[in-house]
């Protein structure tokens, strides 16, 4: 259990310091409890203070893991906030365009690279990862491998998702005289929130 | 089967002056040719198992060019069993007569792009465009340059060759076009932000996509896609209809080979580990979702690739466009891309163009092109033996009479009279002679000839009042004893 512990931790740090100097921010919570805390300092950081002028929204949804979480009470305690979660059958196209943030779960994450996995499904839109100017992705801490090849090989590739997408930092260019300018056409600034849930018994 | 490949008409030594007076694009090119190719060394020096990943990756494209016949019936077969419509095209026009017919099945008038080679070295866009379909490149440096009526200067920076006022201009012409506000500065920052709000309205009503592909996976029949501005993804998740055209060498076999293959254009292009997004297509959207293409087409492109199989230059296919190579090559840093003259530049491009035409299309580039430095072979990640083909294409070249006559006349010349000792002894003897008139300021300026070409940039030392070869014969090498 400790050794499990330990190899956890050795590839959250991994994570952590690859993600970062990729340009992404790292937001963390332990327990559910905190979860809130965190989304709010992922808010602050990502999409900044409340605007008085119009209500800001994000669309997401979670890992199943977190999905039996009051997560309109979570919301309210953030701020003003819209929130919709993810329905491929509502406007969710125009809804995400016009959100604030997009807040996802993930199917794996590598440490190596500081990259994280989303797949595409009903249940599981990426459009929430590409279309508004933020995105937060949300990490169980055991759901980082240490190599991009362990995430691939985890996959059954008998039947992959349509859509698979591994996100490695912000959306970027250096296409104008070299430059580097960050957020063209996906986020600008993209976040990893890593939470960790108390073990069954 | 030979490809057909666009090339410019002007001459290499307009071109290459077009190139070496170009300030903008050179002050570029160095910026970004340096920054890449110190990245490349510096992703692998602090990556450890980088190198191992990096040699199974090569045996993996290997192993698919040698096979593509096989891989390719299987890949199609895997696509249509998820869903997808494929297709294979012998050459461009046949490439571009595919992707005109879907389009309009589709009564498509808008389509949006991500970058592809492929679809330059097919000239996709002045078919469809001609077809009255509208096509919208949705890369940064491929949307600057489409404004301006241009092709890519550099494989993984299009738009290289631009300064920022030069694209300032070019937005704000189109800002007006569509009735947008222009630009708030030419600050590389606004730019970009105007593109994003400008290409945001395409992506969200186009009616059909078009991506190019990294890797197309036989095992599994999934498209791999990278890029670092999230194009891509638009692309494949936002219009109805998707078409990628892909090079039949980019099929791999397996999906463990993809595990090695797929951080291999990142860290070779870019000196990065894996770039910002890696988009992996299996399929059109399952029922219920709320994106991706409702219909996937996947149009294989040989062009003349299939023509190298078998053939010494049969690693030329496994390229996987990283640009390495044209980071570290001296002359490419020196003329940019546009000199080359086709689709593909730097030291992959003097080969790959000539190759893929059988040496109709730009067969001066491996000749003039080139200095054999070898800078090129050590920075391919895949081991394809650059340097080796450009002496092997020259031979080639020779062997087909492809050069010039009076070339051709030169050489046959100089072997002649240098293969004897007599011969090249005599020939000097003429040469000490006849640098009087070439001399300047003990220098030898100029010569005769083909010769003089060589003189425009360099002096040489005058043949010396004793050559070697004649001290020898009054000394045999014994200085003193003559002296006695």
């Amino acid at each position: 259990m400790d050794n499990r512990n330990n190899g956890t931790q050795v590839l959250v740090d991994e994570f952590k310091k690859r993600w970062s100097a990729a340009g992404g921010h790292i937001f963390e919570a332990s327990g559910t409890d905190a979860l809130g805390e965190a989304i709010g300092q992922a808010w602050q950081t990502l999409v900044g203070p409340p605007d008085n002028e119009r209500n800001r929204s994000l669309v997401y949804w979670v890992n199943e893991d977190l999905r039996h979480l009051p997560w309109d009470v979570i919301f309210r305690g953030v701020g003003p906030i819209l929130a919709y979660p993810w329905d491929p059958e509502a406007d969710i196209r125009a809804l995400t365009t016009a959100a604030d943030l997009g807040m996802t779960g993930c199917a794996w994450a590598v440490a190596e690279t500081g990259t994280v996995a989303l797949a595409a499904s009903k249940e599981t839109g990426l459009l929430p990862s590409i279309l508004p100017a933020a995105h937060l992705v949300l990490i169980h801490r055991r759901q980082i491998v240490r190599t991009v090849r362990e995430g691939l090989l985890s996959l059954d590739h008998g039947v992959l998702p349509p859509i698979l997408k591994l996100v490695t930092g912000p959306s970027m260019t250096a296409d104008i005289e070299g430059t580097l300018v960050i957020g063209v056409h996906g986020p600008a600034k993209v976040g990893a929130l890593l939470y960790d849930l108390p073990m069954p018994t | 089967m030979a490809g057909i490949l666009p090339s410019d008409p002007r001459p290499w030594p307009e071109r290459r002056d077009a190139g070496l007076g170009n300030a903008t694009m050179r002050t570029t090119i160095g910026v970004v040719t340096r920054r890449f190719s110190s990245g490349q060394r510096r992703v692998f020096h602090e990556y450890e198992e980088a190198e191992q990943a990096r040699q199974v990756a090569v045996q993996a494209k290997r192993r698919a060019v040698r096979h593509m016949d096989q891989l390719i019936p299987k890949v199609r077969a895997k696509i249509e069993s998820h869903g997808g419509q494929t297709y294979m095209a012998q050459d461009a026009r046949e490439a571009v007569r595919l992707l005109v017919e879907i389009a309009q099945a589709h009564d498509v008038q808008t389509a949006i792009k991500t970058k592809s080679m492929l679809s330059e070295e097919i000239a996709l866009n002045r078919g469809l465009e001609k077809a009255g379909i509208t096509v919208v490149e949705t890369d940064l440096g491929e949307y600057i340059i489409q404004r301006a009526h241009e092709s890519p200067s550099h494989i993984l920076a299009p738009a290289a060759h631009k300064n920022r006022t030069q694209i300032k201009r070019l937005l704000d012409d189109d800002a007006r076009s569509v009735e947008m506000e222009t630009p708030h500065s030419e600050e590389p920052a606004d730019l970009t932000r105007f593109a994003r709000s400008r290409l945001r309205r395409e992506f969200l009503s186009a009616d059909m996509g078009i991506t190019g592909g990294n890797f197309l996976v036989a095992e599994t029949g999934t498209l791999v896609l990278i890029t670092n501005e999230g194009n891509a993804d638009m692309v494949t998740s936002l219009p109805p209809v998707l078409v990628s055209i892909v090079g039949v060498e980019k099929v791999v076999e397996t999906w463990d080979d993809l595990t090695y293959l797929i951080q291999q254009p990142a860290m070779n292009g870019i000196g990065q580990r894996l770039s910002s997004y890696t988009t992996l297509i299996s399929g059109p959207r399952q029922p219920g979702m709320a994106e991706g293409a409702a219909e996937w087409h996947v149009v294989l492109v040989d062009n003349g690739r299939s023509s190298l199989q078998g053939t010494p230059f049969e690693d030329v296919l496994s390229c996987i466009r990283c640009g390495a190579c044209l980071n570290v090559c001296p002359v490419f840093r020196q003329v940019g891309g546009h000199a080359y003259g086709g689709v593909y530049a730097g030291p992959i491009g003097i080969v790959e163009t000539p190759l893929l035409t059988d040496l109709q299309v730009l067969p001066e580039l491996p000749s003039v092109a080139c200095t054999v430095c070898h800078a090129c072979g050590e920075a391919c990640p895949m081991d394809i033996d650059l340097p080796g083909h450009v002496l092997r294409l020259r031979k080639a070249k020779v062997a087909r009479c492809i050069d010039h006559r009076s070339a051709r006349w030169s050489y046959r010349l100089w072997s002649q009279v240098w293969s004897t000792s007599a011969r090249y002894r005599r020939s000097l003897r003429l040469a000490r002679i006849a640098q009087k008139l070439y001399l300047k300021n003990g220098q030898l300026k100029n010569a005769p000839g083909l010769a003089q070409g060589w003189f425009q940039s360099r002096d040489m030392p005058p043949i010396a009042p004793e050559m070697f070869h004649e001290w020898w014969q009054r000394t045999r090498g014994n200085a003193h004893g003559q002296q006695k």
